[in-house]
């Protein structure tokens, strides 16, 4: 099984492409394949929890729960750290279990881990 | 030798996926990966030399670390960019699909698009 | 011509005509072909567009027919069922001998499928390259 990557770059919400590639890594998950998504830019956003109800509020699945989903079939999210402080973003802030690594960690975890890299 | 090969579609300045392929290459060659940089579309424009700013210099600090740019003839001549235009070093290709599945169908040991 | 037991997986997420993604899938796809190589092509998000039968642009590559000549050159086409049904492609449900589901608005050489398709190209792909990230 290979090693999959996922790569989020949008807030969620805004487009679709947050949601979409949740999807993605939850079906690799639940396919057998070790999964590591990676919030950077605008996706550490994707990072942040309290949402209420995004979907009776603004009829859009909740990608809280998507994360939450994805950590609990034992994938790895992490958040780029810079991203974060450009954004304001205090890691209590962050849904439990998002892994915060500098830049430099991401991109040796792409190299290392990512036998399938699909950008969204 | 792991190899990486990048096919990048985003223009220089306004879009992250010129910046992340700087970074990610960087660290390719950091850990003695070889690096392909393969410019379709939009992607010509990193191509463009006389840049000011990160993209430009990684480009030239690219060629010298000896990785390999290729930029597609056909993208480059529809927006106007001749080849004297072009930084120094980066092959311009008539064929760049088939340099480009050549390259990471039968080399790469890692492949990203953006 | 090279070893044609080695796949190209393709993802797209965006629509053609709206940007360049869909042109470049259609050409490395037919490339890939041309060069012995198997392809498997999924449409996702906005990409499922893609599918929309009788596209007929008058100045611009011809998403529709690149990909009908994709999948006469053995190319595999999958676009994705809820994001199809989300854009009002699907209008009947799974057709079992033919695997995939019912659409009078799609191309015949691309199957409207579950995510699954996708998963599938990820697992199987020898490499996978995606458009539309941004």
């Amino acid at each position: 099984m290979p090693h999959v990557v996922v790569e989020i770059s949008h807030p969620p919400f805004g487009h679709e492409h947050t949601f979409a590639g949740l999807y993605v890594a939850t079906a690799c998950l639940s396919k057998g394949m070790d999964v590591i998504v990676v919030l950077r830019g605008d996706g550490v956003y994707t990072g942040m929890r309290g949402q209420v109800d995004p979907q009776k509020n603004i009829s859009l699945p909740a990608t809280e729960a998507q994360i939450e989903d994805i950590l609990e079939l034992d994938g790895t999210v992490v958040a780029d750290a810079g991203a974060l402080v450009m954004r304001g973003i205090e890691s209590d802030e962050l849904i439990e279990g998002i892994q915060v690594r500098e830049s430099s960690d991401i991109h040796a975890l792409i190299l290392k881990e990512g036998e399938k890299i699909i950008a969204f | 030798m792991d190899y990486l090969c990048m096919l990048i579609t985003k223009p220089p300045h306004s879009d992250e996926g010129a910046e992340r392929m700087c970074g990610i290459s960087n660290a390719a060659r950091d850990r003695g990966m070889g690096v392909a940089v393969y410019l379709i579309g939009d992607g010509v424009l990193c191509a463009k030399r006389h840049q000011h700013g990160h993209v430009g210099a990684h480009i030239k600090r690219a060629l010298e670390r000896s990785m390999s740019v290729y930029a597609s003839a056909q993208d480059l001549r529809a927006r106007g960019i001749a080849e004297t235009q072009v930084e120094k070093g980066i092959v311009i290709t008539e064929d760049i699909e088939g340099r480009f599945l050549k390259d990471a169908m039968e080399r790469a040991s890692r492949v990203i698009s953006w | 011509m090279v070893d044609g037991t080695k796949t190209l997986g393709i993802m797209l997420f965006t629509s053609p005509y709206g940007s360049q993604d869909a042109d470049h899938v259609c050409r490395i796809a037919e490339r890939a072909l041309d060069m012995g190589y198997g392809v498997h092509i999924f449409l996702y998000g906005d990409g499922v567009h893609a599918q929309l039968a009788g596209q007929d642009p008058k100045m611009f590559y011809n998403v529709g027919a690149a990909l009908e000549r994709i999948a006469e050159k053995g190319g595999v086409i999958k676009s994705c069922v809820r994001c199809s049904q989300a854009r009002g492609y699907v209008d009947g449900g799974y057709d079992e001998e033919e695997d995939r589901y019912r659409s009078s608005k799609s191309l015949d050489a691309v199957r409207i499928y579950s995510l699954y398709g996708f998963i599938d190209i990820i697992k199987d792909a020898d490499t996978l390259i995606t458009f539309g990230s941004s």
